[in-house]
C-alpha cells in the first residue's frame, strides 16, 4: 500500500466518521424533541411533592406517591378507566376480526351475483367513519338506548356498537386478500370428505390465516383504546368513562395540582400502546406503506 | 385408514341428514327469535314515530329472512353480520345527517312529533272548582317504594276512593279484608298495604308524594300543590288535541298551533292590541316547550350563508381547517424526511436503534400526547414558557391557548412532534425501495448531491408516497383529538358563537351539537356534517385519480 492511498483512505475514513458524528448530532437533537416531553412526565410521576408550577427535571422528593394516590382515588377512578378501556377495546377487536373474517371468506371463496358492488360499496363507505356522522351516531344509540337500554347512551354496549359499524371495511379488503393467498384444494379436498363451507372456514382457513386476523385484531384494538371523539360523545358517567374521556376529564378538573398523578396515569396509560406498537413495528412499516393510517 | 374412515362413515346419510336437519331448525328458532326482536323493536320505533330507523331496522330485517330462507342467497348469509352493522352504524347515520340537516332538530324541538304530543298529552292540572279529597297515605308490604291514597271527599259528597298509581276504586267495590274503617272512614289497614300515619309521610311528601299521579290515566288524583299536607285533588287533562293539530289549553282556553314544530299561541280569551295572545294581566303568553322537529328546507344553510354572525367565523374555522391538514402534512413530512436521509447513509452506527427510539412520539396514544403537551404548555405553569422566560431577553412566554395566533402554532407544534416519525418510517421505506443505477448515471452526468435529491430523490419519492400524503391530509382534516383536548377549539372567536379559532370542522360540528352553554343544535351541526363529507368525498377522488389507485382496486376485486 503506498503512503498516498494511505492517506487517502485514511482522509475518507475520517470524513465518514465526521459526517456521520454531524448526521449524530442531528439527530440527538431530534431525539431531545421527541424525548423531552416523556422525560419530563417520568420525573414528575416520581416528584411526589411537584405541581405543574414546580416540578423540576430533578424530582426533590421521589418516590411512588403519585401512583399510590393514582390507583386508590375515587374521585378519578383510573383503575375503573383503564379496565374500561382495555375491555372495550377487546371486545371491539374479537368482534371486528370475527365479522371481517366471515364476510372476507365469502368474498374470497363464493362467486355471486352483487359481489363486485358489495366489495366496492365496503370500500366507498369505509372513506366515511362514523366520527364523522357523531351527531346522527349520538341521536342513534340515544333511541336504541330507549329501547334496549344496555345499548343506550352511556354504555359499553351502545359504544361497541358504534365501533362495530367500521368492522366491515379496509380490514376485510386486507383479509381477503391473505385468504385469497390460500390455495383452494384445501377447501375442496375438504368438501369431497363432507365438510360444509362453516366448517371448512372454522376448522382449514381460519388456523392458517391466523397472522392477518391478529394484525387486524392489533389495528382495531388500537385504534378503539385511542377513540376520543366517539366516547367522548356517548359516555357521561366517570364509572363508564374509557381512559381517553377520564383523563381528559380529570386534567381539566385540576390540572396544576394533580400534576403529577396525572403523569403517573399517562404514563400507564401509554405503556400497553406503546409496546404494542414498537413489538410490532416490522409489521406497522410494511402495513403503512400500503395505506392504513393510524388513527 | 380407507377402510377405517369408510367403517367410521357407514351411517353417514343418516348422520348427516340427521344434523344437517338440527342445523336447519336451529338456523329457523334463531331466525324466529331474530324476528321476533324486530317486530317488537319496529313497533316500538313507529309508536316513537321514528320512522326513519323503523324503516331501515325493517329492511334490514326482511333482507337477513331472505338470505336464510332462499338458497339462491347463500353467499349473503356470510354477510349478515357485518352488513347489519355496516347499514345501521354508517349507512343510517349518513342518511340520518342529511335528513336532519334539512330540519330544525335542536333545544326545544328534540322530539318528534309524536313524543311531544305524548309528552304534552299526559301534563295535568287541578281546576279552580276540582273536586278535592283529604288524604291518607298507604304504603304496599310487597313494595316499600309503591303509595296509594285513600281520598275522602271533602265536600262530603260521593264515595271515598283508594288510589293507586294506575288504578283507583271506590269504596263499595273494595275488600277490606279483617279491617275496619275507623272514624274517619278511613281503614286501619288494606289487604298488601299497611297505613302510614301522617308524621311519617313527611319526609317524602315533596320527594315521591306529590310527584305521583295516582288512578288512572284520564282521572288522575295528585296532591294540591297549594295544600299539599292537608288535600289531595283531581286533576284533569291539561291539553286536548283537536282533529286539526291544535292543542287547547283546558286551563286558559287559550289555542296551540304547531309553527315550524313549536307550539305558538294563536287564540285566546284575551288579546293586545298587536294581536298577540295574553295572559290575564296582557303579559304575551309563551310557547309551550317541548316542540318537535320538522323539516325547514335550505334555512340552515342560509343561516350559513346568510348570517354575518355565523358566516365570518365558519369561513375562518373552514380555512383554518385546510390549513391545519396542510401545514400537518407538510411540517411532519420535511421533518420526517430529513431525518430519513440522515440515517439513511449505510455508515450509521446505531441505526436500528435510533430509529426505533425516534418512533416512540408515534407509539404513543395521540389523546395522551396531546393532554401532555397541554401540560407543557401551560401559559403560566408550563415547563416551556418557564423555560422561555428565565430567558434574559424575554419577558412573557407565547399565549398558546389564548392567542389566536399561538394556539395555532401550538397544534402544529403537537402535530410535528406526534406526526414525523410516520413520515420518517414511509419515507424511509420509499428510500429504500429507489432504484440505485440512476444515481450513477447522475454523477456520472455531473449532478452534485442536492441536484440528485432534487431532480431524482423527491420526484420518485413524492410519487411513491403521495397517496399516503393525501390520506394524511384528509385523516388531519378531522383530527378531533388533538384540537378537541388541546384546547376545546378555543380561544373564541367572539363570544356569542361557538366558533374558536383553533377550531376546525368536525370540532365545531361537536360544540354546535354537545356544547354546554349553548343549546344544541343538532340540525346546523349536520349541515355542517355535510360540508365536511362533500370536502372528504373530494378528497377521495382526488386521490383515486392521482393515483389511478382505483383501477387497481377495481382489478383486484
Amino acid at each position: 500500500m503506498s503512503s498516498l492511498s494511505y492517506v487517502m483512505h485514511n482522509k475518507m475514513a475520517r470524513d465518514r466518521w465526521l459526517n456521520y458524528l454531524l448526521r449524530l448530532f442531528l439527530v440527538i437533537l431530534a431525539l431531545f424533541f421527541a424525548f423531552f416531553p416523556i422525560i419530563w412526565i417520568i420525573s414528575a410521576s416520581f416528584d411526589q411533592t411537584g405541581t405543574l408550577n414546580t416540578q423540576r427535571l430533578i424530582p426533590r422528593n421521589a418516590g411512588l406517591g403519585n401512583y399510590d394516590r393514582l390507583l386508590s382515588s375515587d374521585i378519578h377512578p383510573f383503575g375503573r378507566w383503564m379496565w374500561n378501556s382495555i375491555k372495550v377495546a377487546s371486545i371491539t377487536a374479537f368482534l371486528t376480526v370475527l365479522v371481517s373474517a366471515i364476510s372476507a371468506y365469502a368474498f374470497s371463496r363464493f362467486r355471486f351475483r352483487g359481489r363486485r358492488s358489495l366489495m366496492l360499496t365496503v370500500f366507498i363507505v369505509q372513506v366515511f367513519p362514523n366520527s364523522l356522522t357523531i351527531v346522527a351516531t349520538f341521536l342513534l344509540i340515544q333511541t336504541i338506548g330507549r329501547h334496549v337500554s344496555w345499548l343506550g347512551l352511556n354504555t359499553h354496549g351502545g359504544l361497541i356498537l358504534v365501533y362495530l359499524g367500521g368492522a366491515l371495511g379496509i380490514n376485510t379488503w386486507l383479509m381477503k386478500g391473505f385468504f385469497d393467498s390460500i390455495p383452494r384444494d384445501l377447501d375442496e379436498s375438504a368438501r369431497i370428505d363432507g365438510a360444509s363451507d362453516w366448517l371448512i372456514f372454522w376448522r382449514i382457513i381460519i388456523p392458517l390465516v391466523r397472522p392477518v386476523l391478529a394484525v387486524v385484531g392489533i389495528l382495531s384494538f388500537i385504534g378503539t383504546y385511542g377513540d376520543v371523539i366517539i366516547s367522548l360523545t356517548l359516555l357521561k358517567d366517570k364509572d363508564v368513562q374509557t381512559l381517553a374521556v377520564g383523563l381528559n376529564r380529570f386534567i381539566s378538573d385540576s390540572f396544576n395540582r394533580e400534576w403529577g398523578v396525572f403523569s403517573a396515569g399517562a404514563l400507564i396509560g401509554a405503556i400497553p400502546i406503546v409496546v404494542l406498537i414498537l413489538s410490532f413495528q416490522r409489521f406497522f412499516v410494511s402495513g403503512l406503506t400500503e395505506g392504513a393510517v393510524k388513527g | 385408514m380407507e377402510t377405517a374412515r369408510g367403517a367410521l362413515s357407514r351411517p353417514p346419510a343418516a348422520l348427516f341428514s340427521s344434523r344437517s336437519l338440527l342445523i336447519t331448525v336451529l338456523r329457523l328458532i334463531a331466525l324466529a327469535l331474530i324476528d321476533a326482536f324486530a317486530i317488537w323493536f319496529v313497533t316500538r320505533l313507529v309508536n316513537d314515530g321514528e320512522y326513519l330507523l323503523a324503516i331501515f331496522a325493517a329492511v334490514i330485517t326482511v333482507a337477513i329472512n331472505v338470505a336464510f330462507l332462499f338458497e339462491g342467497m347463500y353467499p349473503y348469509r356470510w354477510f349478515a353480520p357485518g352488513l347489519t352493522l355496516l347499514i345501521l352504524m354508517i349507512i343510517y347515520p349518513t342518511i340520518f345527517t342529511l335528513y336532519v340537516a334539512f330540519t330544525n332538530y335542536k333545544d326545544g324541538n328534540l322530539l318528534t312529533r309524536v313524543q311531544a304530543e305524548d309528552v304534552l298529552l299526559s301534563r295535568t292540572f287541578l281546576p279552580e272548582d276540582a273536586k278535592t279529597y283529604s288524604w291518607t297515605a298507604f304504603r304496599s308490604l310487597e313494595d316499600p317504594n309503591r303509595w296509594a291514597l285513600w281520598l275522602i271527599p271533602t265536600d262530603g259528597e260521593g264515595e271515598a276512593l283508594f288510589a293507586e298509581p294506575g288504578q283507583a276504586t271506590p269504596l263499595s267495590e273494595i275488600d277490606l279484608g279483617e279491617n275496619t274503617l275507623d272514624e274517619d272512614g278511613i281503614p286501619t289497614g288494606l289487604p298488601g298495604w299497611e297505613r302510614v300515619p301522617f308524621a311519617k309521610t313527611i319526609a317524602i311528601l315533596d320527594s315521591v308524594l306529590a310527584k305521583t299521579e295516582f288512578g288512572e290515566e284520564d282521572e288522575k288524583f295528585m296532591l294540591n300543590p297549594k295544600n299539599p299536607t292537608k288535600q289531595a285533588g283531581r286533576f284533569e287533562r291539561k291539553y286536548t288535541l283537536n282533529d286539526d293539530g291544535t292543542l287547547y289549553d283546558n286551563e286558559t282556553g287559550v289555542t296551540y298551533k304547531a309553527i315550524r314544530g313549536t307550539y305558538t299561541p294563536v287564540d285566546g280569551p284575551y288579546k293586545n292590541a298587536q294581536g298577540q295572545v295574553t295572559d290575564a294581566e296582557g303579559q304575551p303568553l309563551p310557547v309551550i316547550r317541548p316542540g318537535y322537529y320538522v323539516p325547514i328546507g335550505l334555512d340552515n344553510f342560509k343561516r350559513l350563508i346568510e348570517s354575518d354572525k355565523i358566516r365570518g367565523p365558519f369561513i375562518r374555522v373552514f380555512l383554518w381547517t385546510f390549513a391545519h391538514a396542510f401545514f400537518t402534512v407538510f411540517i411532519t413530512f420535511w421533518f420526517g424526511l430529513f431525518l430519513a436521509l440522515l440515517l439513511n447513509v449505510r455508515f450509521t452506527p446505531g441505526r436500528a436503534v435510533l430509529r426505533t427510539l425516534l418512533l416512540v412520539p408515534y407509539a404513543m396514544p395521540a389523546f395522551i400526547s396531546v393532554l401532555v403537551w397541554k401540560g407543557l404548555l401551560n401559559e403560566q405553569l408550563g415547563v416551556i414558557n418557564k423555560f422561555l422566560t428565565s430567558l434574559p431577553f424575554i419577558d412573557t412566554g407565547p399565549r398558546w391557548t389564548s392567542s389566536a395566533l399561538w394556539v395555532k402554532v401550538a397544534i402544529l407544534l403537537i402535530q410535528l412532534w406526534l406526526g414525523f416519525p410516520y413520515m420518517m418510517l414511509i419515507t424511509t421505506g420509499a428510500l429504500q425501495s429507489l432504484p440505485g443505477d440512476i444515481y450513477e448515471a447522475a454523477r456520472v452526468d455531473g449532478a452534485n448531491a442536492f441536484q440528485q435529491f432534487r431532480h431524482l430523490t423527491l420526484p420518485m419519492l413524492l410519487v411513491a408516497v403521495g397517496p399516503l400524503l393525501i390520506a394524511s391530509f384528509a385523516f388531519n382534516f378531522n383530527n378531533f383529538t388533538i384540537v378537541e383536548l388541546f384546547n376545546k377549539g378555543g380561544p373564541p372567536i367572539s363570544p356569542d358563537q361557538p366558533a374558536g379559532h383553533s377550531d376546525i370542522l368536525i370540532t365545531y360540528t361537536y360544540e354546535l351539537a354537545f356544547g354546554s352553554g349553548r343549546g344544541a343544535d343538532y340540525g346546523f351541526a349536520s349541515t355542517i356534517t355535510l360540508v365536511i363529507f362533500l370536502i372528504v368525498a373530494l378528497i377521495t377522488v382526488f386521490n383515486f385519480r392521482f393515483t389511478r389507485s382505483w383501477e387497481e382496486i377495481s382489478e383486484n376485486v
